[in-house]
């Protein structure tokens, strides 16, 4: 069965790259690998890098060896789990033929997963041939030109010096650059990039609704099944200091065939502040107090961090809300978390006391803007909402009390499963730590569903379409 | 670089084109303060947002004309001397006060060039104030560049920021057509880095402010700080959006427009100007009519409604398009 066996292949890393050689193997025969793992460097004409492995399992064969130069996509490797008869990867490596997406482009590790490997068609052999008389030599000339035309002059390496801008005061447009390289002699493939699915926030059925029960409010986005019949919904429940904007990119895409509900936890978003003592008894009691009210049983539960150690409590009480639980850098799926950042988070006043923690969610720094800061800031800045975050982090975000989680979750028959961002920095884990039934997200922080958005949306729709 | 108000750049950028050619004057309601006026100190004001304080001093009254409140009046004086061979930069307080004088801009001004077989000339800079977001009701808060659009002749220049406004303003005043130059009032105070020295920014060159593959946003003036917010929002959803300042809706950078959605696919507006007839309306149909194979979802623009501009602060907060409807609209355009 090859589903188990993984190639490791010479990666193209960068629009230029044909080849690359095997500079160190990092990883010998037999060796164990998880995902992320340095495999080996591999060196392309412009720059060297680290080749990390996709996949978990023993490096079972190593085809080439140091100094060895192999075309993009070539076969050098394979991980499979050690089980794997030798005949079957003797099969796996004469039926390997070079794909077109190992020859493509590939980025950052996040990106890559964001985008699906966003690469322009351009980049594809054959699709773009720039004459070598129109070739810059990464040179650029002075010139007048739009923004698209150069970006895409560096991009092909074309020199705008060489082609004629016709647009007003000689303005060079793409289409100048266009006309040039067919006159002479080379083409230009597709222009546009590829469509990707972006994920994006819901809009279309949703509802945000308020129920109140037990003096409790609750906010609440419901986003309305595209498809009918609906099958079982799915409750999102959001983590520490966070709320249902938090699953902007997840819910939406989730609801293409069922009911998606994002809950504020007590003391977060439009619910009310009070978290009673604050424990996740305390917690998961309020939940499913508002399922009964919207009259929600057999759902899916999706927690992310704390939120995951509420969904497990909730099904400790009351089984028969509960279908599934699946687990987003759960807390009671391994690790502890990061006291300094919750202590940091809790107690800034104001957004430059606050990146700092913010920050160590994601992988990229980049995606805390000033808006995301602000946002946080007014929500703290809520009355209750900094006695409830303290209330959380004494009660509920302890040892003995994640401790009692966890065993919770293991003593629980309702089906798991757990995702786990590979550089969390909030919570972070090892492999013995992880579930068996688990993914692991490459390049991802403590927020895989926004990080790597499309990955999870996939996995979470697989996994709790095989629970229905 | 020196940060400066809008307010200021501005003012540089017409102290130092004076300052460089004695054909440059200027004439307008209050710019040297009431002088004239009974008790009235010289240069007091600096016209009503202070914009032009100080050049009284520097330049005299013979170069910096303070007039009666009759824009029929000193707008017509402006064309003529432009006519004759002055640089005059006019004032016209609020946009909203064409009306009175728009036969001088609409009938003589833009079609002098034309009508003399481009024999005659009219290097006129007209500066005015557009923009809501002051309470300042339906009659002091429009944002007509629309409306100067539609009119050949005129070239219609409305500065995002004071970096832009100081390099526009010394282009438009060496430019030899007639230039609406639109200030938004409520970014008078409003910072950036600006050149001590005179530089000019071309017409009719959009600018990139983002550059991402997946949406293109396009707007002009203070519009393109909201595209920016929104686009930094979308950033952190994992969705990079272009956003293009066009700086100018006569000429329009229609290749910079039109390349962006060939890449992206997808484009959303923003404009603070009415809705029928606008410059949205205007960029939507140059996206349909130039770029439609490469669009992949509906256009959808960002406007206020078609109503006057509402006095009520709460309602004209609500008038005036938000980062968060941009956002919306641009979700919209990613999920057709």
């Amino acid at each position: 069965m090859t589903g188990s066996i993984h190639p490791v292949t010479i990666p193209k890393w960068g629009l230029s790259m044909q080849e690359g050689t095997v500079a160190v193997w990092h990883k010998a025969v037999g060796d164990v690998v998880a995902v992320g793992d340095v495999i080996a460097d591999i060196e392309s004409t412009k720059i060297a890098n680290e080749l990390e492995a996709r996949a978990s399992g023993v490096l079972r064969r190593r085809l080439f060896a140091e100094g060895d130069v192999c075309p993009v996509g070539t076969l050098i490797g394979i991980i499979a789990q050690g089980d794997v008869a030798d005949a079957d990867l003797d099969a796996f490596i004469d039926a390997f033929v070079i794909e077109e997406d190992d020859a493509r482009e590939t980025d950052d590790p996040v990106e890559q997963i964001l985008f699906g490997g966003a690469a322009s068609p351009s980049d594809q052999p054959g699709a773009t041939v720039i004459p070598d008389p129109l070739r810059a030599h990464g040179r650029q000339s002075e010139v007048f030109a739009t923004d698209e035309t150069l970006r895409l002059a560096a991009l092909w390496d074309v020199d705008l010096g060489k082609v004629t801008g016709t647009g007003r005061g000689g303005r060079i447009s793409k289409s100048d650059m266009v006309a040039a390289i067919t006159a002479a002699g080379g083409s230009v493939g597709s222009e546009t990039e590829p469509a990707r699915t972006v994920p994006a926030g819901p809009l279309v059925g949703q509802s945000l609704d308020a129920t109140s029960v037990d003096r409790h409010r609750f906010a609440a986005l419901h986003v309305a099944a595209r498809a009918s019949p609906a099958k079982p919904p799915i409750l999102l429940i959001h983590g520490f200091g966070g709320d249902h904007d938090g699953w902007t990119l997840n819910q939406g895409i989730l609801a293409s065939d069922r009911d998606v509900y994002a809950i504020d936890l007590p003391g977060h978003g439009g619910s009310t502040s009070d978290v009673k003592t604050g424990t996740f008894a305390d917690l998961a009691t309020l939940v499913t107090a508002w399922m009964d009210a919207r009259g929600l049983s057999g759902v899916h539960l999706v927690g992310h961090s704390m939120g995951a150690a509420v969904a497990v409590t909730v099904a400790g009480l009351r089984t028969d809300l509960v279908r599934s639980v699946t687990a987003i850098a759960g807390i009671g799926f391994g690790g502890l978390p990061d006291q300094n950042y919750l202590t940091g988070f809790a107690g800034a006043t104001d957004t430059d006391m606050l990146r700092p923690a913010v920050e160590k969610l994601f992988t990229r720094a980049e995606l805390v803007t000033p808006d995301v800061l602000d946002a946080l800031m007014v929500y703290k800045r809520k009355a209750g909402v900094t006695d409830a975050l303290g209330r959380l982090i004494d009660q509920a975000l302890n040892v003995s009390s994640i401790a009692a989680v966890t065993a919770q979750r293991q003593a629980l028959m309702v089906p798991m499963f757990a995702i786990y961002g590979e550089r969390d920095r909030i919570l972070p884990t090892t492999d013995s730590e992880r579930l068996a039934a688990s993914l692991v997200v490459a390049g991802a922080g403590h927020m895989p569903q926004t990080e790597a958005a499309d990955t999870i949306n996939r996995a979470i729709a697989d996994f709790v379409g095989r629970h229905d | 670089m020196p940060q400066k108000s809008l307010r200021t750049a501005i003012n540089e950028a017409l102290a130092q084109e004076m300052r460089r050619d004695p054909t440059v004057v200027m004439i307008g309601e209050d710019i040297a303060g009431g002088i004239g006026g009974k008790g009235q100190e010289e240069d007091a004001w600096g016209g009503v947002m202070g914009v032009t304080k100080g050049l009284l001093g520097e330049f005299g009254p013979d170069r910096v004309l303070d007039t009666p409140i009759s824009e029929t009046a000193y707008i017509g004086a402006a064309v003529g001397a432009a006519a004759a061979g002055l640089r005059p930069v006019a004032e016209l307080m609020f946009c909203d006060f064409l009306g009175v004088c728009f036969d001088q801009v609409m009938n003589q001004a833009a079609k002098f060039r034309y009508m003399f077989g481009g024999h005659a000339h009219m290097p006129l800079v007209i500066r005015m104030q557009v923009g809501a977001g002051f309470s300042a009701s339906a009659q002091h808060s429009q944002t007509l560049h629309g409306l100067l659009t539609h009119i050949p002749g005129l070239k219609v220049v409305m500065p995002s920021d004071a970096y832009e406004a100081k390099g526009l303003l010394i282009e438009a005043i060496r430019d030899d057509d007639p230039v609406m130059f639109l200030e938004n009032k409520v970014m008078y105070d409003d910072m950036a880095e600006v050149p001590d020295d005179p530089y000019t920014i071309p017409m009719g060159v959009a600018k990139l402010t983002r550059n991402g593959g997946d949406l293109t946003i396009v707007a002009i003036g203070r519009m393109v700080h909201i595209a920016n917010q929104a686009a930094d929002i979308l950033a952190r959803r994992g969705v990079n959006a272009t956003v293009i300042d066009v700086r100018c809706t006569s000429p329009l950078d229609e290749e910079t427009i039109i390349e962006s959605i060939e890449r992206t696919g997808r484009l959303v507006v923003v404009d603070e100007g009415n809705p029928r007839c606008g410059f949205a309306a205007d960029i939507a149909s140059l996206a349909v009519t130039q770029a439609f194979k490469a669009l992949r979802a509906p256009v959808r623009l960002v406007t206020p409604p078609h109503t006057p501009v509402p006095f009520a602060p709460v309602l004209e907060a609500l008038y005036i398009p938000s980062a968060d409807r941009v956002v919306a609209a641009a979700v919209e355009v990613l999920q057709a």
